[in-house]
């Protein structure tokens, strides 16, 4: 192709894809603003004819700031809990050599093919006996404990590491520690920003947890709080307002993307396509 | 060799651990959680409801809390899954943290009954902690719902609203197809059939003249009460069997599976929410009264209006149900949540705004006549056809532990047989009553 | 080009396994160096036991938790009863069972390889700091911000039979297309299709922070060779993600075996005909419909059980061939 067209094709390329991923978002987008009828109308109108601003009013008034700093006490709670743990774990199993870090490994991995909602109640029943009910400790602990998918990213981002890097340190005499968090961390920031992002999200839409460890309206999160408008056969709330709902749980994660892509774009040179 | 001893006891230790944390949790434990009477002034008390019932509750929460400026009612909403609520109330009764007032449905009843999970409300009410309301004064059938199968002397929950299905039709499409026959209350479930399959061919397809009856195989407040015009059953309590395959049963499900690629269009294996009544383009549909208020506020600018179900051999195929509301045993604040229940089933007070917000039906013979529900501004026009449903509709049968369940899972596995695969009708539900019996076998026999 | 191999791809040869490094004599075989050992050993422990002590008493106790409970009868709500091998041998009489096992294979055999083939292309796409191109890189991101229920709605009405976007624009080129999600023979695909859409975000990302690292010296090296730019995305950027790749691999079996079983259970319910009913749901029916907590933890033991033999068996396999080679 002749460089001249490239530009062009690249921008359209991206383009398209990304809105026909997006289909369902832009759906989601255009029904927030759809009126009672229009939302369950049939044929669906792609847009709607008068935008109902109304709809983000009436989800908004299921929202406190109480509930949105709940949400980011939790969130980041997990997030940042995650960080301190996971890091140096996968560092361990990343450089440090040791007998038992395959046996480790497959210990993180095989949980993952436990499914969640059987190991849901038993994790509550630990949870309790902990006495942290109605507690962000119960909230943020036992979730920022799932760190399977944590280590493993940072591990395999640290495995690449230029093993001559960290053997130059080590040779200087510098301790683990130190390599760590001089030379290892530093170098870590795309995995860090990929993993902020996914994580940040995934705390952020949870439901059933927040749901039965902390119903408490002074721990109650967005999700939970946002519930009524979830709808259901007999609701009287239009559904269009349940999409509101959802359209503004979405900003944060979305400022959170657009904020975080920097770290993982920057740089970029060449893949093959440039 | 002992360092691998070692470690194979470690993990057995832990092993009988869990499984002890569990049960011990999972049991009853009387000494710990026990409820009790409390104050009513001054209280808080927590009601849990399913999220699509939340803004209602809220609004009654709310007028409660006018009324009686020193109590509070703290609305929290579950979730609309069944299978969430389950976990949501185990969790809540392994921590000793029950809502004191929560939403109860005839397929939970029975295991909350047997479980020691719902308090037991007959003594309560013949006490007077409804006021001047007696047990008798509810619909039997209604309250039916709630006593537990092997305890019917005792009652788990009031339900909130005397709900039965009707025929919802919309005129404005009856019209614009030029058909001028509406629904009758003398129709036969034929002349529906008929009319349905008029509408659907007159529209090309555009239309579905009547949204499939069976649903995607599940619907049993629609299949149960035609089974039984019939003269069939789909659980006999004495006998402890199900007779969704008897010749009485097949005979219906013929005609109830008759309407898919005719008068319904093609057959969907989840519900589709915009082959709905209120989406507009369905002229006839079998629906629970609960569904007024949507689609008053969804179907603006159309003619539509309600009727009652068509007949088979003359009997009603009305089928009906409500969920209700229950007291945990462990509440400790059981006074507060009687008085809230007393303001809630009062005609004068609680059930003015559940009629006047959720349109309910004051499960009593005195709110059915009395009610403020029948002044509801049209459409639709007949709504009072709900009145006298309720009092003949058929209810959802009450089966034990979860074998409701696997009834549901039976007849949608055999519907799709017959109708994507060709299976004959007889078998598919021969083997479907088969699977069903066999669960009921093992969960009666224990 | 052709006789120099990708340079990054050495550095990354053996994803999951620690290799000693390299340049470094043997740390056992001097008295010194054992030491060494035991100190790299003590502070592998310092840096881990924070996450293992959170993972064994959060994530392995539970799952020990959930897992003894397919040798107990359990309700939800009453006391679980000790009921022995009767789930075990229950499983091997069920031919549900045996179906739903089938679907779970059919998932990831359908749903893995095009997930990561697909999140690569698209990852190297955007992978591009031409000016705006971040605004519509947000777009890639959208299908894991919704919520797994608000998206399921959605599809069920893209893939609707009459009306269903998916459907008019099939009409459009004059196919009829099927009743896609109430169809025996469409159902599991149409399903596949949206897994792996709601899948491909997490891949984009791993890969983007995957190519952050791949080396830019090797394509200017290539450059002057004059390869074409798909023949270096195949043999030089694909190799230098390959550890990306690995995890992505395993997150995606994961997800396919487990996780997105709540797609199905919106979409089709398992249904038609039990055609996407996989392992994962009919357990999570056992347990919350049929609420039989005690069968459905046999059913997921036994998915865990039979993956940790294919796992095993394929290192059995590997092994083998490299000890013939």
């Amino acid at each position: 192709m002749s460089k001249s067209l490239y530009i062009p094709f690249r921008y359209t390329l991206i383009v398209v894809c990304g809105f026909i991923l997006a289909i369902p978002l832009l759906f989601m987008i255009s029904g927030s603003l759809k009126s009672a009828q229009e939302i369950v109308a049939y044929p669906p109108p792609l847009l709607p004819e008068t935008p109902i601003w109304q709809n983000f009013a009436d989800a908004w008034s299921y929202l406190t700031p109480r509930v949105i700093a709940n949400s980011f006490i939790f969130s980041l709670g997990v997030v940042g809990l995650q960080l301190v743990v996971s890091l140096p774990a996968a560092f361990a199993l990343a450089k440090i050599p040791f007998k038992w870090s395959t046996g480790i490994m497959a210990t993180l991995i095989v949980p993952m093919f436990v499914p969640g909602n059987l190991t849901l109640i038993p994790l509550f029943v630990v949870t309790f006996q902990l006495g942290w009910l109605n507690s962000f400790a119960g909230l943020i602990i036992p979730m920022a404990a799932q760190s399977a998918f944590a280590i493993l990213l940072f591990r395999q981002f640290f495995v690449t590491l230029p093993p001559g890097l960290i053997e130059a340190a080590r040779i200087d005499g510098a301790g683990w520690w130190r390599v760590f968090v001089s030379i290892a961390l530093p170098l870590a920031r795309p995995a860090l920003a990929t993993f902020v992002s996914i994580s940040f999200l995934s705390a952020w839409n949870m439901y059933i947890w927040p749901q039965i460890v902390a119903p408490n309206p002074a721990q109650r999160v967005i999700n939970v709080a946002l519930a009524p408008l979830a709808g259901g056969e007999n609701s009287i709330i239009s559904p269009s307002v349940g999409l509101a709902g959802a359209v503004i749980a979405m900003i944060p994660v979305l400022t959170v993307f657009i904020v975080f892509q920097k770290w993982y774009i920057k740089g970029v040179v060449g893949t093959g396509l440039e | 060799m002992t360092s691998r001893t070692t470690r194979i006891r470690a993990a057995a230790v832990l092993l009988t651990a869990t499984a002890l944390t569990v049960s011990a949790c999972g049991g009853n434990d009387p000494g710990t959680d026990e409820g009790a009477a409390g104050e009513v002034e001054g209280s808080t008390i927590v009601l849990t409801t399913i999220t699509g019932l939340a803004p209602q509750f809220e609004q009654y929460a709310d007028a409660y809390m006018d009324a009686f400026p020193d109590r509070t009612v703290e609305v929290r909403s579950s979730t609309d899954d069944a299978a969430e609520y389950s976990q949501q109330l185990a969790t809540g009764r392994i921590s000793g943290e029950l809502p004191d007032v929560f939403f109860n449905v005839d397929f939970l009843a029975d295991t909350l009954a047997t479980n020691n999970v719902t308090l037991d409300l007959a003594p309560g009410i013949e006490e007077g902690k409804l006021g001047d309301l007696r047990l008798d004064d509810f619909l039997p059938q209604f309250v039916g719902q709630y006593r537990p199968l092997d305890n019917p002397e005792q009652v788990t929950g009031l339900p909130v609203s005397a709900d039965s299905v009707g025929l919802f039709y919309n005129k404005t499409l009856f019209d614009q197809y030029g058909i001028t026959e509406y629904p009758e209350a003398d129709w036969t479930w034929d002349d529906m059939l008929r009319v349905g399959e008029q509408i659907t061919t007159a529209s090309g397809g555009d239309v579905i003249g009547l949204a499939a009856p069976l649903g995607s195989g599940a619907d049993q407040i629609v299949f149960g009460p035609v089974i039984q015009a019939f003269g069939g059953f789909v659980y006999d309590p004495d006998t402890q069997t199900s007779g969704i395959g008897q010749p009485e049963a097949i005979e219906a499900w013929e005609l109830m599976l008759s309407a898919f690629d005719s008068a319904s269009g093609p057959y969907t294996a989840t519900p589709d929410p915009t082959v709905n009544f209120n989406a507009g383009n369905v002229a006839m549909a079998i629906a629970s009264r609960g569904g007024v208020p949507q689609v008053q506020a969804t179907l603006v600018d159309v003619d539509w209006d309600v009727q009652v179900l068509p007949t088979i051999d003359g009997n009603s195929t009305a089928g009906g149900g409500s969920y209700g509301l229950s007291i945990a045993q462990t509440s400790t604040n059981q006074d507060a949540a009687w008085a809230f229940l007393a303001w809630f089933y009062d005609t004068d007070a609680g059930m003015l705004v559940a009629q006047e917000v959720g349109g309910a039906i004051p499960p009593t013979e005195d709110g059915i006549d009395n009610g403020i529900w029948r002044d509801v501004s049209p459409p639709p026009a007949n709504i009072a056809i709900f009145g006298e449903s309720a009092r003949t509709a058929v209810l959802l049968t009450q089966m034990p532990g979860a074998t409701s369940a696997v009834l549901t899972e039976a007849t949608t596995t055999a519907t799709q047989q017959v109708i994507l695969e060709g299976r004959d009708v007889a078998e598919a539900f021969q083997e479907a009553e088969a699977i069903v019996n066999a669960a009921l076998a093992e969960e009666t026999g224990e | 080009m052709s006789t120099s191999p990708p340079l990054g791809a050495q550095a990354d040869a053996e994803p999951l396994a620690v290799r000693p490094a390299k340049g470094r004599p043997d740390p056992a075989r001097t008295p010194g160096r054992r030491r060494a050992r035991r100190v790299d050993a003590l502070t592998a422990g310092f840096f881990m036991t924070p996450a293992l002590l959170g993972f064994a008493v959060f994530v392995i106790l539970p799952a020990l938790g959930g897992l003894v409970l397919a040798f107990f009868d359990w309700d939800l709500f009453g006391t679980p009863e000790f009921v022995g091998l009767e789930h075990i041998q229950r499983l091997f009489t069920d031919p549900v069972m045996w179906q739903s096992l089938g679907v779970t294979a059919a998932f990831v055999l359908l749903g893995v390889i095009p997930t990561i083939a697909i999140g690569f292309v698209l990852a190297v796409v955007v992978n591009s700091n031409l000016p705006g191109v971040g605004v519509f890189r947000v777009l890639y991101f959208s299908p894991m911000v919704a919520s797994a229920a608000v998206a399921a709605v959605i599809w069920v009405n893209l893939y609707r039979y009459r009306g269903g976007l998916i459907n008019q624009v099939l009409g459009w080129l004059g196919i009829t297309g099927p009743n896609w999600l109430s169809d025996p023979v469409w159902a599991r695909p149409a399903l596949v299709i949206m897994m792996i859409w709601s899948a491909l975000p997490l891949v984009i990302i791993l890969y983007l922070a995957g190519l952050q690292r791949v080396p830019e010296d090797i394509y200017s090296a290539a450059a002057l060779d004059g390869a074409g730019k798909w023949r270096m995305l195949w043999s030089m950027t694909w190799p230098n993600v390959r550890s990306t790749t690995v995890l992505i691999a395993v997150l995606q079996a994961v997800s396919f075996i487990s996780g997105s079983f709540e797609i199905a259970l919106i979409m089709t319910n398992g249904g038609p005909l039990g055609t996407t009913q996989s392992l994962a749901l009919y357990s999570y029916k056992m347990a919350f419909s049929q609420r039989d907590i005690g069968y459905a933890s046999a059913l997921s033991l036994f998915q865990l059980v039979l993956i940790l033999l294919i796992v095993l068996g394929v290192r059995v396999l590997v092994q083998l061939r490299k000890e013939r080679g």
